[in-house]
């Protein structure tokens, strides 16, 4: 077993590196006193002389030696730990230096992870569930529209019936219940709808009671729900006793005959089950309830043989059914995994790594100063023969030291801020995360940042290195008499001062300028939030009645004695929702980002906003189309000083349309912006037709406190329809509370990183400055000794740094003039920056330039 | 390998040197550059020094291995010995540096 021994050997060698570099030692001098003793022995010469031709017949020792570090197998790694030990000891020699590189690549390495671990979660989520890789989602793609048909209960029989390759194939329906319990407490459930094979499908045992059986399926069964943990433990404080309660499920009832364990919220969020009754003799094809589908791949079937299998019957489908099955295709992905997602996923990671590799590019011209000021040590090795691509390594192993402190400081950094930030987004997008969710690190990020270390350190020491070793380094030992030739550094870091000081001056107040802009606007702090209650609106199976629903709900709540003033909202203003592309109709090559809102015509009455120009809203406008009324600073934007009143905007994107049709403004809105408080500001507004949307919001004006009014409006709101719920009902205030708590920590976070590099770079152009002039400090000395006036020669260190700076200002003012050239505000924070840096300048010349004056001439002539 | 670099060959004979005198016995360094130089006279001439690299590179090759041990005058000594790919390697070795010298031979015989 040769290799066996040669692997052993290879270990011991690579890992007993101490072992093995005493034993080099122990071996070349026992080489060495015995071959002294023998000349002494047989050529009778003194023992002095004996040892002096024993070491002239060895050779080189150091160079044997650096020939055998450099075979000792793996050689960068068995030297690894000596250059760590270097490393370590360059970080306490070069503290401020030091400290501004990590935070600089901490805070590159924070956001590269945080952003890693949040695709990750998205894209490739690990579900928690028995056997998680055989489990499979099918979808019923539309080739035309893009998306996947959810209304298929039709090919979800065919398909559940047929395919082999797919065990437990199961629905599930998302519907929200209203729950209201024996006790009368109540509260708004994500749940499923699901098939009686969707408990086999997913292997999980209750925790109480039983799942949903095949007998609960039946028409005539009685109806049966199971209880997520969550809402078992919030509306039932955990009480066993939950099993059997018959509750009330929108306008139904059902007993509760189980309750899940902890984590459980299959297929997505989901916190009660209900059987799904519908079956799809009673719908047209591509109609009926939406559903999501759900299985595991059969013993011994791969994803592909799945995929092939129901491709084979979807063509036979849309051969059957053309009119509506002509664009339908089968698909099978993995669970979480829509295979479309994943590669656009990973390629939003680039930035974050390009940023890494800006700052290690950064980093690495600071450390080349330092690198510089050690090629006397860089030659000696060197010339003893150490090779090129040994010294390299080592300058790479020493960054390491670096780039891995950054890296723990990093992900310590984004282990915490990230699950602040996942909590913050699952507030304001009001909903629950999905049960795989988890925004603690993976083991891939891990990883994932190693790797980005390793890639800093290769930039960080490589480049550096690459300089430091590339000419002949034999020419570059110190010679006594001759001043050390030096490294060309003087141009080369007037360029880099220069792009530094223009880069910081550019850059940083513009970061800062964004992390203000980020801050949440209060408002309007005389805007009564607290006095308002909402909530939204949402229906089930309503079909065409809803718009009616609603505006029967919204009349019984309005007539309430305790609600003073009642309005509704497409969306909730002041939560974040998408902007949408508008057109102006005088000027069609101008596309605006906007939010729009539909709003009731007494929206602008009720939240105490006015109708500054043109009319209001009324009954007609609902009936009849194209009417908008705007913000008065989003019409100032758009149209300048001129009336915004009789232009027209049309929404050119819309799907489903050639664009959608025009709308006339006929109103320009003041102080609507005040109620929509969270700083999202919405630009049009829109007549408000219930029937148009899934679900509307509802404000409402409440005489006493409103959270007081909450159950009364809920079991007003569910007593008029059973189809009709209402999700999220609390003060206004609470659910702004969480938006503007996440715009304060964005815009937080936003300058603190903007700081760390505002820091960075003035400690980076601190240590090149003071660098230059203790490198002149030899050249100083001499002129004070040989009786140069020291103001001249001050004066003569001053200028030729203020030149740099100087030149780096304007460059980075030039730069960012374009940006903030009509703001006083950017005009303040370019000028203190630009400051600031000339001081820290000024100050980086101060020491250096002091103890070189103090310095004796005798001193400075043997400095080198 | 099919062009050998001059120091390759100038190795290669230094390495079939090595792995020879081991064949005889367990051997320190020292010991193994005095057998050495006794058979060659001018392999290690350039230095001794050399011997040493050779040594680990034949030991990482799992051709030889070493341990501690003492010699005669009771010093503490690397001893190094030949593993059985070491024998192995050897008698390759020598099989195709005689099939060499024969060719050689022949060749010089007709010429």
């Amino acid at each position: 077993m040769s290799w066996l021994e040669a692997i052993r050997t290879r270990l011991r060698l690579l890992f007993a590196r101490g072992a093995a570099e005493s034993r080099m030692e122990e071996e070349i001098r026992f080489h060495i006193e015995e071959e002294s003793e023998r000349l002494v022995r047989e050529e009778g010469l003194d023992p002095r002389e004996a040892r002096r031709r024993a070491l002239v017949a060895f050779g080189g020792v150091e160079k044997t030696k650096e020939e055998m570090r450099d075979g000792r197998g793996l050689a960068w790694l068995s030297g690894l730990r000596l250059d760590l030990k270097l490393g370590a000891r360059m970080i306490l020699k070069y503290p401020v230096l030091t400290l501004a590189s990590v935070l600089a690549l901490a805070v590159a390495v924070t956001m590269a992870a945080s952003w890693f671990e949040f695709m990750t979660d998205m894209v490739r989520p690990s579900l928690p569930l028995p056997e998680p890789d055989r489990i499979v989602q099918v979808r019923n793609l539309d080739l035309e529209a893009g998306y996947s048909e959810p209304r298929s209960l039709h090919d979800f029989e065919t398909w559940r019936d047929e395919v082999r390759s797919i065990e437990d194939l199961s629905a599930a329906g998302y519907v929200d219940y209203n729950l209201i319990a024996e006790d009368g407490r109540f509260g708004t459930l994500r749940g499923g709808s699901i098939t009686p094979s969707f408990f086999r499908f997913t292997r999980v045992q209750p925790l109480l009671g039983r799942t949903l059986t095949d007998a609960d399926f039946d028409d005539d069964a009685a109806p049966a729900a199971v209880l997520g943990h969550s809402a078992w433990q919030r509306l039932f404080d955990g009480d066993p006793s939950a099993v059997g309660q018959t509750v009330r499920l929108g306008a139904d009832f059902a007993t509760i005959v189980g309750v899940m364990p902890d984590g459980f919220a299959a297929p997505v969020n989901q916190e009660i089950w209900t059987p799904l009754r519908e079956r799809a003799l009673n719908y047209a094809r591509r109609e009926g309830p939406e559903i999501g589908m759900f299985g595991r791949l059969g013993p011994g079937f791969t994803l592909g043989e799945a995929r092939a299998e129901l491709a084979v019957i979807g063509q036979r489908t849309t051969a059957e059914f053309p009119e509506t099955h002509e664009q339908l295709r089968p698909d099978v992905v993995l669970f979480g995994r829509g295979s479309d997602m994943a590669a656009p996923a990973a390629l939003l990671n680039i930035p974050f790594v390009l940023f890494l590799l800006v700052v290690s590019a950064n980093v690495a011209t600071l450390l080349f100063a330092r690198t510089a000021s050690r090629e006397s040590e860089i030659a000696l090795r060197s010339a003893l023969g150490a090779s090129r691509r040994r010294l390299v390594l080592q300058l790479i192993a020493e960054s390491l030291v670096l780039t891995a402190v950054a890296a723990a400081l990093g992900l310590a950094a984004a282990a915490w801020g990230l699950g602040v930030i996942m909590d913050l987004f699952w507030e304001v997008q009001q909903e629950r995360p999905p049960f795989w969710f988890d925004s603690a690190l993976s083991a891939t990020t891990v990883l994932y940042v190693a790797g980005l270390a390793l890639l800093g350190a290769v930039i960080i020491g490589g480049i550096p290195g690459l300089r430091a070793t590339r000419r002949q380094l034999r020419d570059r030992l110190p010679q006594p008499g001759a001043g050390g030739a030096g490294m060309r550094f003087g141009s080369m870091a007037t360029g880099v001062i220069i792009v530094q000081v223009a880069l910081c001056v550019a850059f940083t107040p513009l970061a800062i300028m964004r992390g203000l802009e980020l801050l949440p606007e209060q408002g309007d702090s005389d805007f009564p939030a607290g006095d308002f209650l909402s909530g939204r609106l949402t229906q089930q199976g309503l079909g065409q009645r809803a718009g009616e629903v609603f505006d029967e709900v919204h009349r019984r709540v309005a007539a309430e004695p305790y609600v003073m003033a009642a309005t509704r909202a497409s969306r909730l203003p002041g939560v974040n929702h998408a902007k949408e592309a508008v057109e102006i109709d005088e000027d069609s090559a101008r596309i605006i980002e906007t939010r729009w809102v539909a709003v009731d015509p007494n929206f602008f009455d009720v939240l105490e906003a006015r109708i500054s120009s043109g009319r209001a809203f009324n009954q007609g406008d609902v009936a009849g189309t194209g009417v908008a009324i705007v913000d008065e600073g989003w019409a100032e934007e758009v149209f300048g000083g001129r009336s915004a009143l009789g232009q027209r905007i049309r929404y050119p994107t819309r799907a489903g349309e050639k664009g959608s049709a025009w709308y006339e403004i006929v109103g320009v809105a003041t102080g609507a912006d005040r109620a929509v408080g969270a700083g999202s500001p919405v630009g049009i507004f829109h007549p408000l037709r219930p029937e148009e949307h899934g679900s509307v919001h509802m404000y409402l004006r409440t005489a006493g406190p409103p959270a007081a009014t909450a159950p009364q409006v809920h079991a007003l709101v569910t007593s008029v329809d059973p189809g009709v719920g209402v999700v999220d009902l609390q003060p206004l205030a609470e659910t702004w509370r969480p938006i503007q708590r996440s715009g304060a920590f964005f815009a937080f976070g936003f300058s603190v990183v903007a700081l760390i590099i505002l820091l960075f770079a003035l400690i980076g152009i601190y240590a090149l400055m003071s660098f230059i002039v203790a490198r002149r400090a030899r050249e100083i000395g001499i002129r004070a000794a040989l009786g140069a006036d020291p103001r001249r020669i001050v004066v003569s260190i001053f200028s030729r740094a203020m030149t740099q700076i100087g030149l780096g200002v304007v460059a980075g003012a030039a730069l960012v003039s374009l940006t903030v050239a009509d703001s006083p505000e950017g005009i303040r924070l370019v000028a203190g920056v630009a400051l600031s840096v000339v001081a820290v300048g000024l100050l980086a010349c101060v020491l250096p330039a002091t103890r070189a004056l103090r310095i004796q001439p005798t001193e400075a002539l043997r400095a080198e | 390998m099919a062009t050998r670099s001059h120091t390759d060959a100038l190795r290669g004979s230094l390495d079939l040197l090595v792995l020879k005198t081991l064949s005889l016995e367990p051997m320190h360094g020292w010991g193994i550059s005095q057998r050495v130089q006794q058979i060659s006279a001018g392999v290690l001439e350039v230095n001794q020094g050399s011997l040493y690299p050779a040594l680990q590179r034949l030991e990482k090759e799992g051709l030889i291995t070493s341990d501690w041990g003492t010699t005669e005058n009771n010093r503490r000594a690397r001893y190094y010995e030949l593993t059985g790919a070491g024998r192995r390697a050897l008698g390759e070795e020598l099989e195709s540096w005689r099939r060499f010298s024969a060719g050689l031979e022949a060749v010089l015989q007709t010429g």
